[in-house]
């Protein structure tokens, strides 16, 4: 699977971490620390050094392992999902196609679900025991998920709705236990406040990181207007639920269907287990609310799905409780094997046959095979120069994810129009500009055309090494 | 995060457009000027628009202003390869059947097209007969900008293609199919297809050639025919 744009975007940050320059939060353009702090150690382990040490495997790394992580979690939420439930929801949270093939882009996205289910998971088990050291490990959990990513705000806001609504539902006229509860709150409160300040500071290094994290909120906001990322409300159930031209979609007809099951055991529980109740809401309202705003990439839908895997897992667990007879057993086991092989055919075409493919749902804006045509023609190109290595001029704003697949390149500059004078043997010029990068360079020049994404073209031009009659000097 | 929006597409879209608008070949084929007629094709709905931006490159489609110029053949061609039987170098398609090749309907619409694997794929169409040639028209897709990789289109008589083959385009620049590296220009898809002049050469076979697109490694071919006297 090519490196997507927010891959490469990602990777030039920890480049540069791992040249040294400490991690400073920008409030417009990037998102929270820990996913570098995540990375940093491991790739510096592997014996990376600069962005030209790293390869992609070693990214996609960490959301593997943290997707791995994430099903580990789930044996948090007993005893209120008993283990069979949770064991059919780990179908879904290691199967399903879009776990899988988010968890294979090295993104903040499977970070966020696993801080979430870390922080519920925690808060659980506060209010089953009050020990402050839950208290204490849910609130640095949610100092993490705050540090990851602005939209954790959302998740924070559709927790405390779901908390609201359930109280009442589950638990009329309770009164919480006084003694050690708010002593506790606090404490958590204060060990996220801890920890989302020590990493937007990073570490101290950066103290206007905090205020920066704020100011983050202004720009966050402008975001989810949409920025070209606009789509209806019902995109995501669209995402999740239509068939497309690569597969159907069965993880989302399984997950809608076993969930529905699931609620409506979880809803007939209610009295004596409120932790499914509040799952449900919670994975209803992050969907309402990630609906309601304009701004949607498809990736975001895993902060739904994962907790309503949850509610899928009591669903399946039911179904197979109402089986009845002498084939009981040999049926439940056909309707594991049946839905284990639904979500591996999906998820095989998805993740592994058509990772970024136009007709995947789930590939949006994916970066274009034929940009390994264009990084080996540069390569190419680059050794022919020998020890003269050549200039690689790009030219243009909309050249991603370029920069992570020219890494290897010893000299290579970017600017947004052709500069007057580089001394360039090869020029990459995003399409808008290569009009008038052809004329500036004149006569003599080959061009090739290449895929960045979907619809996104770029042009290569190239000539002998040592012919280049233009300028002297990069930037 | 810079994650690249419809916007941006929209831009680039709208800067290859005019490349894509470039399929201006006036070319005359082998035939007195007073029995030549411009060549009437149905052409499908355009599946996108923008305005277009100038793109030029030596060896990418110059822009066109305007209609495409008259593409002049003999009076009275016909389509020789509508409904005329296809293979391939996949004989089991990704997506759809090779008999929506031949079959006239040239919408880019989903299910109009044949899909092929990975790499290196031909198709190759049987006239039945040796006809003269005179224009073979090629829509790969046109619901998205992009250009096809290594596009050759061969003649023959021998189904083998091992003799008496006439290669009239070739946009192998690296020599991919091994033709040698072809000269003519890379260009990018619309609704208008792609006219390649067969000069009036005399075969019963066509073949296309093509490696992957700027999008993905698969061929696509939505429509192909084949202009000739029958």
């Amino acid at each position: 699977m090519p490196v997507h744009t927010d891959e490469a975007v990602n990777a030039s940050i920890l480049g540069e971490m791992l040249e040294g320059r400490s991690y400073r939060y920008d409030p417009v353009d990037r998102h929270g620390p820990t996913l570098y702090y995540a990375t940093y150690p491991v790739v510096r382990a592997l014996g990376a050094h600069s962005i030209g040490d790293l390869e992609a495997w070693e990214l996609r790394l960490i959301p593997a392992v943290l997707g791995a992580g994430l099903l580990c979690t789930l044996a948090l939420f007993q005893p209120a999902f008993p283990p069979s439930a949770l064991l059919a929801s780990a179908l879904w949270l290691g199967l399903g196609a879009p776990f899988v093939y988010y968890g294979r882009y090295w993104i903040h996205e499977t970070l966020l679900v696993l801080l979430t289910f870390l922080l519920l998971g925690f808060s659980w088990r506060f209010a089953r025991t009050f020990r402050k050291g839950w208290a204490i490990a849910a609130g640095l959990a949610a100092g993490a998920l705050l540090a990851t990513k602005e939209t954790s705000v959302l998740t924070l806001a559709s927790a405390l709705g779901a908390l609201v609504l359930t109280l009442p539902l589950c638990l009329p006229g309770a009164r919480p236990r006084r003694t050690g509860v708010a002593l506790g709150i606090a404490m958590g409160i204060a060990a996220a406040a801890l920890a989302s300040a020590l990493l937007f500071s990073s570490f101290g290094q950066n103290p206007g990181g905090i205020a920066d994290a704020l100011a983050a909120m202004v720009h966050a906001t402008k975001r989810a207007g949409g920025q070209g990322h606009e789509k209806p409300p019902s995109a995501y159930l669209a995402w999740l639920l239509d068939p497309s031209l690569r597969s159907r979609p069965y993880c989302g007809w399984t997950l809608a269907a076993f969930g529905l099951v699931g609620a409506w055991s979880a809803w007939q529980r209610r009295r004596d287990e409120p932790l499914p109740v509040f799952m449900g809401l919670f994975a209803l309202l992050v969907l309402a609310v990630y609906s309601a705003i304009p701004y949607k990439t498809p990736w975001l839908l895993l902060n739904a799905l994962a907790p309503w895997a949850l509610i899928a897992g009591i669903g399946f667990n039911k179904v197979c409780a109402a089986l009845k007879g002498d084939l009981r057993v040999a049926l439940a086991c056909a309707l594991v094997a049946g839905v284990t092989g639904l979500l591996a055919s999906e998820t095989w075409r998805l993740c592994f046959v058509f990772p970024a493919d136009p007709g995947n749902p789930l590939a949006y804006s994916p970066t274009s095979p034929d940009i390994r045509r264009l990084e080996a023609r540069v390569e190419g190109l680059v050794s022919e120069g020998g020890s003269r290595a050549p200039i690689v001029a790009v030219v243009g704003s909309d050249i991603w994810p370029l920069p992570w697949y020219l890494r290897h390149c010893p000299n290579v500059g970017y600017w947004p129009e052709l500069p007057r004078s580089p001394e360039a043997t090869v020029v990459i010029s995003e399409a808008a500009q290569s009009e008038r990068v052809s004329r500036a360079l004149g006569p003599g020049w080959r061009s090739e055309i290449f895929g960045l994404r979907p619809e996104v073209l770029a042009a290569l031009f190239h000539r002998a090494p040592g012919e280049s009659g233009i300028g002297r000097k990069g930037p | 995060m810079p994650t690249p929006t419809p916007s941006k597409i929209n831009a680039l879209f709208r800067a290859t457009f005019l490349a894509i608008a470039s399929l201006s070949l006036g070319l005359p084929p082998a035939a007195h000027a007073e029995d030549l007629v411009p060549l009437k094709l149905d052409l499908p709905r355009p599946m996108f628009v923008g305005t277009p931006v100038p793109v030029k490159l030596p060896n990418l489609e110059a822009p066109r202003a305007g209609r495409r110029s008259d593409f002049m053949v003999p009076k009275g061609v016909v389509n020789l390869a509508l409904n005329k039987k296809v293979t391939s170098s996949d004989m089991e398609p990704v997506l759809g059947d090779l008999t929506l090749i031949t079959d006239g309907e040239k919408a880019g619409d989903e299910g109009n097209y044949v899909e092929l694997g990975k790499g290196k794929q031909w198709v190759q169409i049987d006239l039945t007969k040796a006809y003269k040639l005179y224009a073979i028209v090629v829509w790969h897709f046109h619901s998205q900008a992009r250009a096809y990789k290594a596009v050759a289109v061969q003649v023959s008589n021998d189904p083998d293609f091992a003799t008496g083959v006439e290669t009239l385009f070739n946009s192998d620049d690296q020599n991919v199919l091994g033709f040698g590296a072809g000269k003519d220009p890379t260009y990018i898809e619309t609704y208008e297809g792609r006219i390649i002049d067969a000069k009036g050469d005399s075969a019963r076979y066509v073949r296309l050639y093509s490696s992957g697109n700027t999008t993905s490694e698969m061929n696509h071919y939505i429509e192909v025919e084949v202009y000739g006297l029958p």
